[in-house]
Formats: structure tokens, sequence, C-alpha cells
């Protein structure tokens, strides 16, 4: 038998859900039960407090249907809690909070290794040391490890009373349109919910798109200098979190 | 590229994240530090602070879990360059990683699992290793696994095929001397026959670690102090490897760092004992 054979009759039976008495050899079972095992507290690790809230049973058994359903494909056992979130939201539909709760602690904890980065300052807008020749024509680049995603519920609150140890409140159904935004600041995971305006301009500056557009959408909504106000407002606001890693000169016409 | 690694003689801890605040605050009296590299590739923020930090203050040794240098599909580009990266900025000792596999066609295991001692088998670990060493710049350490899976109709014994594989890639060992006790028992094989066939040149780190009692078989599990057997594999393993590295591991039921302070005492005193009184 070939090595590559060989191995990919292992991993088939480290995968198999059969009764371990059919197994090649008594210490395979060491190896399945060891995969079962380390993936299961690889996500209770990540997702402490969703546990916590959905229920130690009630967790370890939608891990196990995780499990089953999503080996592992990276290098890096961190990677494995992705798409976790999806799994409790399908298995919880009638509960969004589980499901959202769960994507705030796994981007909490990718936002805290994402890669190091230079932040723009306040000071380097405004002084001219970035060289920006037509404030129309800039798009702005946002740091490594940021997540936004539509939440229904106040899953923050819900975090943040697990978090301190406290009882946690019902989970609150937010307005329609509400988005959850997490980044890292210094060493620190910071979330925020925002509303649906900001998601929008936010949406827009991660796809690329040049500050001048966003200040032509937020004019056709709010009028000329409500919506250029509205605009350098929330520029403000994202260089203040460190939202903001840099700007791009864009070499495309500007907009009519 | 060197194709040499100075042996380093000392006694060191792996940086576990319960004992970063210890390591950040404190002269910890180790002579090096071991990292998980998986621990601190493509990533930022407070790990890497504390990685950096340090490095400042300790010679560091990487090791890897995830080369899979015995897969038989050959090796992930990508991770191996991001190796290079951390190899890069830490300066280390010595890369390390083990005889394994992890996974195939894009299934990852996360488990070190074991591989056939066949020519074919070696001739893959063969290239694979070549390939790695070329891409980092520098030889590697490879370390024995725990195995739960003996394969019939091998071609070499366990130590004969290390000793083989460092003969055609001129890469190094890390001994683990507790796997070594481990895989032993579980398959019958005198571990003293093992140290014997070993090629003492080669070895530039030794592992020590607990483990615990299976069912039916004796499995790695790092959660519990070095037991007395292994201790005394260690210093015959001493007497034969003395100018090694010596590290502990711990990664689970993790004591305080005082705790694993002593018992690297107690391999000091193990070794020195080796060198003064040898069997």
């Amino acid at each position: 038998m070939s090595l590559l054979t060989l191995q990919r009759m292992t991993r088939d039976e480290i995968l198999a859900d059969e009764d371990p008495a059919t197994l090649s050899a008594p210490g395979m079972a060491i190896y399945r039960n060891a995969y079962r095992s380390r993936l299961l507290d690889a996500l209770q690790i990540s997702f402490a407090l969703t546990r916590q809230w959905a229920g130690d049973e009630t967790f370890d058994a939608a891990a196990c249907h995780h499990i089953i359903l999503n080996p592992p494909a990276s290098w890096t056992l961190d990677d494995y809690g992705a798409g976790f979130d999806q799994t409790l939201a399908e298995l919880f539909a009638e509960d969004p909070e589980v499901g959202e709760l769960a994507w705030l602690e796994w981007h909490m904890q990718r936002a805290f290794g994402a890669p190091d980065t230079d932040i723009l300052d306040a000071a380097m807008l405004t002084s001219g040391e970035l060289g920006i020749a037509d404030w129309e024509t800039v798009s702005f680049i946002l740091i490594p490890g940021f997540a936004m995603r539509a939440i229904a519920t106040d899953c923050v609150s819900l975090w943040q009373a697990l978090a301190d140890g406290d009882t946690p409140p019902d989970a609150r159904p937010l307005p329609p349109g509400s988005q959850l935004i997490v980044w890292r600041k210094g060493f620190s995971p910071h979330f925020r919910i925002i509303d649906a305006a900001e998601a929008k301009a936010l949406a827009a500056v991660a796809a690329g798109q040049r500050f001048g557009e966003l200040c032509v959408a937020f004019a056709e909504e709010l009028g000329p200098e409500a919506g250029m106000a509205q605009a350098g407002a929330l520029l403000g606001r994202w260089v203040q979190d460190g939202l903001i890693a840099g700007v791009q000169a864009d070499k495309r016409t500007p907009p009519i | 590229m060197t194709d040499h690694i100075a042996p380093f003689h000392g006694f060191g801890l792996g940086l576990r994240r319960d004992h970063h605040a210890d390591f950040l605050a404190r002269d910890v009296p180790v002579d090096f530090v071991e990292v998980i590299s998986e621990n601190f590739m493509a990533t930022g923020g407070r790990p890497l602070h504390t990685l950096d930090a340090v490095r400042e203050r300790h010679p560091m040794a990487m090791h890897g879990v995830s080369l899979s240098i015995g897969s038989a599909q050959g090796l992930n580009r990508e991770y191996l360059g991001q190796l290079k990266a951390l190899a890069d900025r830490v300066r280390p000792l010595w890369v390390s990683d083990h005889l394994c596999w992890t996974g195939v066609d894009h299934f990852n295991s996360h488990d070190l699992l074991p591989l056939p001692y066949t020519d074919e088998a070696l001739d893959i670990v063969c290239a694979n290793i070549k390939l790695a060493q070329d891409v980092l710049e520098r030889p590697m350490l490879f370390e024995n696994p725990s195995s739960y899976l003996a394969f019939p109709d091998t071609d070499y014994t366990e130590w004969e095929f290390l000793a083989e594989m460092c003969a055609r890639t001129g890469c190094y060992l890390l001994l683990d001397v507790n796997n070594i006790y481990v895989s032993g028992t579980n398959h019958g094989f005198d571990p003293d026959a093992f140290l014997r066939g070993i090629p003492a040149d080669r070895v530039r780190q030794i592992h020590l670690a607990g483990h615990s009692q299976g069912e039916t078989m004796l499995i790695d599990t790092h959660d519990a102090p070095v037991c007395d057997a292994v201790w005394q594999l260690y210093r015959r393993a001493c007497e034969r490897f003395g100018h090694a590295a010596t590290m502990i591991e711990r990664d689970d039921a993790i004591p305080p760092l005082d705790e694993l302070l002593a018992e690297l005492d107690q391999a000091r005193a193990v070794a020195a004992l080796a060198e003064r009184c040898p069997a």
C-alpha cells in the first residue's frame, strides 16, 4: 500500500462515526477520540461565553454537530471556530442572540491577534503629511481584524454581563438595520453597535469606495451641507476609534 | 544557508499563555524558552508583543506542530513561508517539528499521526525535509512522536529511520524521552535500544513530559509531572546526549510557573548526576 493510500485510509477512520470495534487497530480509537476532543476543546475555549449562555450540554451537542460537518482544513487550530456562529444561527433560529453572541466572541478573538498595522491619526489627516491632493478621489483602508455584521439582538449587553459575571439580561431586540462592528485598538478588542447609515458608509469604505462618492451619497440623502458634515463626522469618529489604517489615492475619474 | 547547528547546553521551558505574565514581569531562571511556532505565525497584537519581549530576555527555540513532514502530498508552501517569516523575526536557536503527518487532501487532523517506517516513507520525508530546510535556510530538528499504531511490513525501526533521515538530509533531532518511553511501552520495544540507535552528534534538544495510562496504552498527555521511569531514561539519555538542551513540556493542567521551575531543577540535577556518575 502506498503512503498516500495509507494516509487517506487513516483520515477516513478518524472521521468515520462507526463502532470503535470496527477500527483497523485498537490504537486508532486513541487518534479518533483525540481528534474530536481537540476540536471540541477549541470550540469551548473560543466560545466560552456563548457556551455559558446556551448551556454546556446544548452547546456541546451543537459543537459535535459542527465537528461532524466541518472537518478542519487550516494548518492552525486557531481557525477552527470560523463559521461556528453560522452553525449556531441555523440550530438556534428562534434565538438569534446565540449565533450573534458567538460571532462577537469569535471576531473579538480574531481582532485580538490580528496582524499589526499603522493607524491613521487625526493630526495626519489635516496636516498635509499624507499628501492628499484631492479629497474626492482618496479611499480609506480599514485595519486588519475589522469585522461587521447585521444583528437583531443586543448581544453586546449580553456579552458584557456574561464577561462581568453578572446575571445576563434578556436578549433585547434592536432596531432594524443595526450592525455590530469589532476591531482592535492597541492590544484590546473593541466593539460597538452602529446604525444603518454608518453601516452603509463603512461597508462602502470596506469595498474601496472613494471618499468623494461617500460624500455624494450622504449629500443626496441629507442635502449638500448636512451630507458633507455627516461624512466628515463619521470619518472623524473612525479615525478616533483607530479603524483606519491609511489612505490610498484613486486614479479613476472623480464622480461628476 | 548554514548546515550546522551549534550545540546549546541549557535548561528551558515552553512559553505557554498561562505564564506570559510571569515571563514579562520577572527574570525567569531558564536558559532558553521554546515557543509553539503556530501560535505566533501571521499574528500581531499582544501575542506578538509578548513574543518579542520574551525574546529580548531569553534565547528561543521554535517548535512546530503543523509542518506535516511526512505528508505524501508534499508541504504547504504558504505555511512554510509564514514559518520562515517568523524564524527571521525570532532568530531562534533552531526550528523543530515532528516526524509525523497531520493531514491529507486539505483535511488537517491537528494531531501528530504516525508514519510507517518504510523505504517509501523515508524517501518522502527526506524530500520534504530538504525542501523545508531550503526555504528556511537552516537545518531543522525533528522530534520522535508518541505513537499508538504500529504498522506491519516496515523496513526500519524508528531509530534506524531517524538515523537514516539525519544522514540523508543533514537534519538534527529533538529527542522526546517521554515519547520513547510511551511508544516503547505501547509497541514493546526497548527504550535503551532506541537511545543506542540514535546518532549522538545529531541530538540538539531533549523534551521531557508527563503521560497518562489509557485503557490499553500509555497516552502522551503533557498534563502531569515527569514520572520516575522517564527520569531514569533521561539520565541514560544524558549519558549519550549530555550536550543537548533540555526542556519540560506541559500543555494541560498547567501548574504555576514555580512548580515547573522546580521540576526543571530536577532535570538539572539528573543531568549533573549523569555527568558525574555515568552508569
